[in-house]
């Protein structure tokens, strides 16, 4: 137990080291610091670039994932692996810290990479677990899978404007942005489990919840709408790309609200609410507000956080994160269910909470969308009215979640919950405050401030009069719940396809390809027996091979000359 | 000083094998790793900078054919030779153990030391010479030692076996890969000797630093015989045999060392043989990233571990060949760091499954079992590590080869057209996917899932770690500053014949 | 017709005539069947002829200087390593080593022909004692069928030689060597019957070489004769009839160049590929070196495809020089062993390396040169001489070919590699702890052979400077 604090105290080392740096560059110009100069034609150098945005996401990523570690003692702080977890944790923020202030994309791509890894690692922590397995592989192979996108795009990159150094590449007029834009899309898509990749992150949900509130929740999965905000500029020229990020971004936004309405286990719930969150920020990016994506990366980042880590003091006292062995948690567990209502109020957009004034900004952006910025204007009037119609389904789930977790009958038969120790209430309550001080200094319109408090109140409503009329609150809608089979390619076709092509290529290999050295080989040896028959010890015979020999050679030779 | 670097381990070697009974294996062992040592440190001090050829020897040897014996490191060179040495050295200290026969510990040396041999030669008849010298001490290691650690027995042999296909008693099978492994090497580099005569015809010159081009059919004939031994695909058909019949050491020095001889020639014979070669990159970058996703798609069907590796390994040779083809200096480069990532990495994955099998006498992973984190954790750590490092994880060694080679296809067209060149990538990055795919489905069979304990259980013991972590810290060292080797290459890079034209970046 | 006779060329030749005369006589009043009776006289004879040949070096054409030199020695070799046969029962030592003198001083003429009388005459001389040595150990129906069948070819091969001959001879006027090339340049007469006569002449020589389709008397031949008598037939004789091909090619045929260079391109690569073929299956080790010496034959006749460039004398005669020198080292140790185990199957050579490495070693170095295989330097340095022709005459598809079967020649000579290195069965009985002289000498032999191959390893230029 004493030992475990040392991973904090390290954790704790690296925060306080990054918020020195970081803090300063909060309000301040952009910093662009090359430490270590590349050799020519390697062409990497360690440089480092820090503005105010990636001065926030730095102090978001040290901050939860300390908050994070520090949960983690009381979570998983008698686990026989805690040492590999907590070394895993700080390896992971490096990579996070790394993608943020890198200014030579390859530096980003070894962080973004190294995130990846930590994320398959730490999903696949209770590797015992078949769940657990899969998965982390699923996760690791569509996020690497994707990633490759992101490295032939840096590739292109540097093609096009000579430099890896994003700064460089910024100073320069855009150019090639379509071909650039969909490569990183891909990557992005995958990184920020957007559709058609968004499968991985609800099946990652099998990894520690403390993880998942860092890596799934705050950063890992928000290092996607990160790279597009950083790489803005160079790919809003192109019309194609920011559509295609904007349809992404509503299917997905859509989706993983409905998905998360159906679901009935927490995790899994948030998991979807991660997802279609994330959309959210793409869709502020694709009308070219970065401002609006990057806000709510940041407020989602604090309350999402705050609802898994709290998903976790819940799994803590029950022991599963299914929603029918929760229900009458309020009383049990006031400090959780408190914070906990701050997060569902947040995500729901209920005002004061940071959820409110982000998710405002970024509908905010929408709607200017149509008249101004990349997207063509009824395109982006469709997706404002797609996150029009997510923000009720988001105030809806948030509440049916909040009710059935805290507010429904207790399960019957269960042990009687307790509150979990301070060192996990603590971060609940940080991350709670954090939600409210946050909104300090939001922008704030009023008209869209209306609307959307009308659609929150909508959903809310909707949800508690149903809750009243003492209806169920699962819905019978078996499509949603199997979530549209949109796994299946995934989960089925892709490795059944694998396998036996696979198996194919193993067989041609061995009878086909192979087939030349083994028919040559007893060609030889067929050859070799028929020089043996011959070889009789029959004089005659011998006599008339030689025969038969001068007369060929005499005949080729006369037709020859 | 090269001399003595190339005859330390060929005396030392010679010896053992001859005076095999006088000392044990352990004793033997551990002169072993001496001897390459001390070559390893000679090769490390000979080097006099990367524009000039360091510790060049060069004595009239056959004169009517203008053969000579000439040699040096260059800065292509250099690295291979290093890498060579040091996975030798690592070969030595693996075979500190009771049971190891002195006369491998003389093989292994003798061919370590032609290998090194190959890359230091500036002559091509020599590196030819020692480019077969080698063969058939390998053939004996994976004769003798492969398949199950006994030597021969007395009825093993039943004067069959010689291309049968594998049958069921495993020496036999080892024997047959054996062979099958000298022949095919031999027929590729017979081609090469026919290839080299053309190219000596030509240049009225038989050393590399003079031979400007050659015919068509010169490069076709080399290309061919390296092809042979990088191995290309469809050449490749010797390789999973050999590799995974092979006793530990035999495979990691097939696998980091003798497939290096094919990429080292590769480089060489785009470095001697522009014109030539310049025809036929398209065909070698076409086999080469055919290969990578070929080997990746077969890897997802194994269930042999070192079947496996040896699979992959001709993935990764195909993105050093995909380097080569496009004749770039940021191509050579590539094709060098590739190619000692590799030998780093696969050596390790090759000790690491040696490891298992000499645990757990199989390398069947279904037979291992699952759950080696609990049952046995450093080995799985390590395996994991390896494993990641070859899947070409960013930061670790195995990435920068894989970056530059995709880099050097994609930006360079001057030997490649462009459209061609972009759709190697693209199979090329499709290989990677799949290269990942199969190294989680690994470590899913082996490293996690629920353990089942098993009597073999034990964890990496003292000889094994230090093999282990001298591997991981130069997986590390490389992955980490990728500038120790790129940076021996410039735009005006160090060649042979200095035919590279500079390419902007 | 008049013959000229080159006194300074036939010296050695009739030294070892007389040499053999002398060997016989010994034998006749002095009666030993060790190396001091007949055996004797003949090495002197030998060496003697040796050092006239070499005093006589300036006054000879390099290519036949050379062959004269190999037949000289592999005789000598054949004749020392003789010492271990079984000379007791079976075979008579004074007719032995008549026969080998006379071979070889008929091989010596052959070498040195500059006309076609003199080459048929020389071809018989050759011939007729390897046809008795072949047929020599009494009481042995095997050997003399072999001897049979090698007499048959020879009969045929002579015969078929002379109708060339005589065609020649009517086409052209003449039969010196020099007047041939002269008169096939400005004959008259139809190309189909200049081809016919020089694709005559040539066969018959083919026949002695072994080449394909003329080699099926061969492995017979070979498997039924004294070890030694085979190792001189795939050695010296074989080094005669290459000489006399290869300077009848140059000096009497240039001319008709486009009739037989493709014609001996396509049986050089057949020679080579049906003789490695055949060796592939052989478990027996004078099987496998017949087989192998017909492979080997194509090696040497490849170059001949380029003859009229700079290499191409030089070139089959440094790969003959090696080639013979690493047969007769073979051929000599298993003398050594049949004579130690009865028999040359490869199960009775199992761990012969390890269990007697004085026989065992040099097999695998000869083997080792037969296959052109590092360590024996000496065996890829001859392979590149022998391709470097072909390619000047830029023939690439046979020197493909070359390569491919130094690929299928690698297949066997490394079988027979394991077999000699592998570990012995536990008892090996044969094991004698006082060796009889006439082993020792004949293991001496051997292992100055294997010492010449080494050195030859080491410094190849030591052969490739000094011949040629």
């Amino acid at each position: 137990m004493r030992r475990s604090w040392l991973y904090v105290v390290l954790t704790a080392a690296l925060a306080v080291a990054v918020a020195v740096w970081a803090v300063p560059h909060l309000d301040g110009d952009p910093t662009t610091k090359v430490w270590i100069e590349g050799n020519d034609l390697l062409a990497v150098s360690l440089a480092t670039h820090v503005d105010s945005l990636s001065a926030q996401v730095l102090l978001l990523a040290v901050g939860v994932g300390l908050l994070v570690q520090i949960y983690s003692t009381a979570y998983l702080g008698h686990h026989p692996r805690y040492r590999s977890y907590a070394l895993v944790i700080v390896l992971f923020l490096l990579g996070m810290i790394a993608v943020v202030v890198a200014d030579d994309l390859f530096v980003l791509l070894i962080g973004w990479e190294v995130m990846g890894l930590c994320s398959y690692l730490l999903i696949g922590h209770e590797w015992q677990t078949p769940i657990a397995r899969s998965g982390a592989a699923k996760a690791f192979l569509m996020t690497r899978i994707a990633d490759l996108g992101l490295l032939v795009g840096i590739l292109a990159i540097g093609q096009t404007y000579g430099t890896y150094r994003i700064s460089e590449v910024l100073a320069q007029e855009p150019k090639n942005s379509t071909a650039i834009g969909l490569l990183l899309l891909v990557a992005v898509v995958g990184k920020s489990a957007q559709f058609p990749l968004h499968t991985w992150l609800p099946d990652a949900m099998p990894g520690p919840t403390p993880i998942t509130a860092l890596i799934h929740a705050a950063t890992m999965v928000a290092a996607g709408v990160y790279l597009v905000a950083r790489l803005l500029p160079i790919l809003e020229p192109s019309e194609l790309v920011m559509t295609l990020l904007a349809v992404i971004s509503a299917i997905t936004m859509l989706l993983g609200a409905l998905f998360a309405l159906v679901q009935t286990d927490l995790k899994r719930a948030l998991a979807w609410s991660t997802v279609s969150q994330l959309a959210f920020m793409f869709a502020a990016l694709s009308v070219g507000d970065s401002d609006a994506g990057t806000d709510h990366l940041l407020s989602h980042g604090a309350f999402k956080a705050l609802l898994f880590l709290g998903c976790g003091c819940v799994m803590h006292a029950v022991g599963s994160s299914a929603l029918s062995a929760m229900g009458g948690l309020r009383l049990r567990m006031p400090v959780t269910f408190w914070t906990m209502t701050i997060g569902f109020a947040a995500l729901a957009g209920v005002i004061p909470t940071v959820g409110f004034f982000t998710k405002d900004s970024v509908l905010h952006a929408l709607e200017h969308g149509r008249d101004e910025g990349p997207l063509p204007g009824g395109i982006a009037v469709a997706v404002f009215c797609v996150a029009l119609v997510t923000s009720f389904l988001t105030a809806a789930y948030a509440t049916r979640l909040w009710l059935l977790a805290f507010l429904a009958p207790a399960a019957e038969g269960r042990t009687e919950p307790h509150e979990a120790p301070r060192a996990m209430t603590g971060p609940l309550i940080v991350l709670a405050v954090a939600t409210f001080a946050l909104s300090i200094g939001q922008p704030f319109h009023l008209g869209i401030g209306l609307l959307s408090t009308a659609v929150a109140v909508a959903g809310i409503g909707a949800v508690l009069a149903r809750w009243r009329r003492g209806r169920s609150l699962d819905l019978a809608a078996p499509w949603l719940v199997a979530e549209l089979a949109l796994d299946r390619p995934y989960s089925r076709w892709i490795p059944a396809g694998l396998r036996s092509s696979a198996r194919a290529v193993v067989d041609v290999d061995r009878d086909g390809i192979d087939a030349y050295s083994y028919g040559s080989a007893s060609t030889a040896q067929v050859a070799s027996r028929v020089l043996g028959l011959v070889q009789s010890g029959n004089v005659q015979r011998y006599a008339t091979v030689i025969a038969a020999g001068v007369i060929v050679v005499t005949a080729a030779a006369v037709i020859w000359t | 000083m090269i001399a003595a670097a190339l005859t330390i381990p060929f005396v030392v070697g010679l010896a053992l094998l001859f005076l095999r009974t006088l000392v044990s294996g352990r004793t033997a062992a551990w002169l072993g790793a001496v001897a390459m040592a001390a070559s390893l440190v000679l090769f490390a001090l000979v080097w006099e900078g990367k524009d000039a050829i360091s510790g060049e020897v060069d004595v009239e040897w056959i004169d009517l054919l203008g053969a000579r014996l000439h040699l040096g490191a260059t800065a292509i060179s250099w690295p291979f030779l290093l890498m060579t040495a040091f996975i030798g050295v690592l070969c030595c200290v693996w075979l500190i153990a009771d049971d190891t026969a002195p006369a491998l510990v003389g093989l292994v040396l003798i061919i370590s030391a032609s290998s090194l041999g190959v890359f230091a030669s500036l002559d091509f008849l020599l590196f030819f010479v020692f480019f077969e010298l080698a063969l058939i001490p390998m053939w004996f290691v994976i004769a003798w030692w492969g398949s199950s650690s006994v030597e021969p027995s007395a009825e093993g042999d039943r004067g069959g076996g010689l291309k049968n296909v594998p049958g069921p008693d495993p020496r036999l099978a080892a024997r047959s890969a054996a062979t099958r492994f000298l022949l095919f090497t031999v027929t590729g580099s017979a081609l090469l000797l026919v290839g080299i005569v053309l190219v000596a015809r030509d240049n009225d010159s038989l050393q590399l630093t003079e031979i400007r081009g050659g015919p068509l059919a010169a490069a076709v004939l080399i290309v061919l015989g390296f092809a042979v031994k990088t191995p290309l695909v469809p050449l490749h058909t010797w390789l999973p045999d050999a590799h995974s019949k092979a006793p530990t050491v035999g495979s990691v020095l097939l696998a980091a060392v003798f497939l290096k001889l094919g990429t080292y020639g590769l480089i060489i014979a785009s470095s001697v043989l522009p014109e030539g070669f310049a025809d036929v990159a398209p065909y070698v970058a076409g086999a080469g990233v055919v290969g990578i996703v070929w080997s990746a798609l077969a890897c997802y069907a194994q269930d042999d571990l070192k079947r496996l590796i040896a699979y992959s390994s001709i993935g990764h040779m195909g993105f050093v060949a995909l380097a080569i083809s496009t004749m770039s200096p940021i191509g050579i480069a590539a094709a060098v760091f590739g190619s000692v990532a590799h030998g780093v990495i696969t050596g390790l994955l090759f000790f690491l499954s040696g490891s298992l099998k000499d645990r757990f006498g199989t390398a069947s992973m279904r037979a291992i079992g699952r759950g080696l984190y609990a049952r046995t954790p450093w080995l799985a750590v390590a395996f994991v590590f390896a494993a990641v490092a070859s899947l070409g994880l960013p930061g670790l060694a195995g990435f920068w080869g894989e970056l530059l080679s995709l880099r050097a296809a994609y930006e360079v067209g001057e030997v490649l057209d462009k459209p061609f060149a972009w759709t190697a990538v693209g199979f090329a990055v499709l290989g990677v996917a799949l290269t990942t795919a199969y190294f989680v489905r690994a470590i899913r069979l082996l490293a996690q899932g629920e353990p089942v304990a098993q009597d073999a259980d034990r964890d990496l013991t003292v000889r094994e770690t230090v093999v282990a972590v001298a591997l991981v810290a130069s997986i590390v060292v490389l992955g980490l500053a990728p500038g120790l080797i790129v940076g021996l290459y410039d735009f005006s890079a160090v060649t042979y014949s200095g035919t590279y034209t500079p390419v902007a970046p | 017709m008049n013959i000229p006779v080159e006194w300074s060329v036939a010296g050695p030749a009739v030294i070892v005539a007389i040499g053999a005369l002398v060997a016989l006589l010994v034998d006749a009043f002095y009666p030993r069947r060790t190396w001091l009776g007949s055996g004797l006289p003949s090495s002197v004879a030998l060496l003697w002829g040796g050092i006239e040949l070499i005093r006589l070096r300036d006054d000879i054409v390099p290519s036949t200087f050379a062959l004269s030199l190999i037949v000289l020695a592999g005789t000598l070799i054949v004749v020392v390593a003789s010492n271990v046969m079984n000379f007791e029962n079976a075979m008579p030592p004074g007719e032995y080593h008549f026969l080998v003198l006379a071979a070889a001083s008929g091989a010596l003429m052959m070498v040195a022909a500059r006309d076609l009388v003199t080459l048929i005459v020389a071809l018989e001389l050759l011939s007729l004692p390897s046809i008795a040595l072949v047929g020599l150990r009494q009481g042995d129906s095997r050997a003399i069928r072999s001897a049979w069948t090698f007499f048959l070819a020879s009969v045929v091969s002579t015969a078929i030689t002379l109708m060339g001959v005589s065609l020649l001879y009517g086409v052209a006027g003449t039969l010196d060597y020099d007047g041939l090339a002269a008169g096939l340049r400005d004959t008259e007469m139809p190309d189909g019957v200049v081809a016919v006569a020089v694709v005559l002449t040539i066969v018959g020589l083919l026949f002695k070489l072994g080449a394909v389709p003329f080699h099926v008397w061969i492995p017979d031949t070979y498997l039924g004769a004294p070890v030694m008598v085979a190792g001189f037939l795939s050695s010296v004789s074989k080094a005669a009839s290459l000489g006399a091909v290869l300077t009848l090619l140059s000096a009497a045929l240039p001319h008709t160049y486009d009739t037989w260079q493709p014609l001996m391109a396509i049986i050089a690569a057949a020679t080579m590929t049906v003789g490695n073929l055949g060796a592939l299956r052989q478990t027996n080790a004078v099987g496998m070196l017949a087989w192998s010496s017909v492979a080997q034959a194509g090696f040497l006749i490849a170059p001949a495809a380029a003859l009229l460039t700079t290499d191409g004398l030089s070139a089959p005669v440094q790969y003959l020089a090696v080639y013979a020198l690493a047969n007769l080292v073979a051929f000599a140790a298993l003398a050594v062993v049949l004579r130690l185990r009865g028999s040359l199957d490869y199960s009775e050579l199992k761990g012969l390396a390890r269990t007697d490495p004085p026989t065992g070693v040099p097999l695998v170095m000869a083997a080792l040169t037969l296959a052109g295989f590092p360590p024996a330097v000496i065996g890829l340095v001859t392979k590149y001489v022998v391709i470097r022709p072909v390619i000047e005459g830029d023939h690439v598809w046979l020197a493909v070919v070359m390569a491919v079967n130094v690929m299928l020649g690698l297949a066997y000579y490394l079988r027979f590699v394991a077999v000699l290195v592998d570990r012995p069965a536990i008892d090996d009985p044969y094991r004698s702890p006082s060796p009889p002289v006439s082993i020792r000498i004949s293991k001496a032999a051997v292992l100055i052979g294997t010492a010449g191959l080494v050195a030859l390893s080491a410094w190849p230029d030591l052969l490739l400077s000094n011949l040629p």
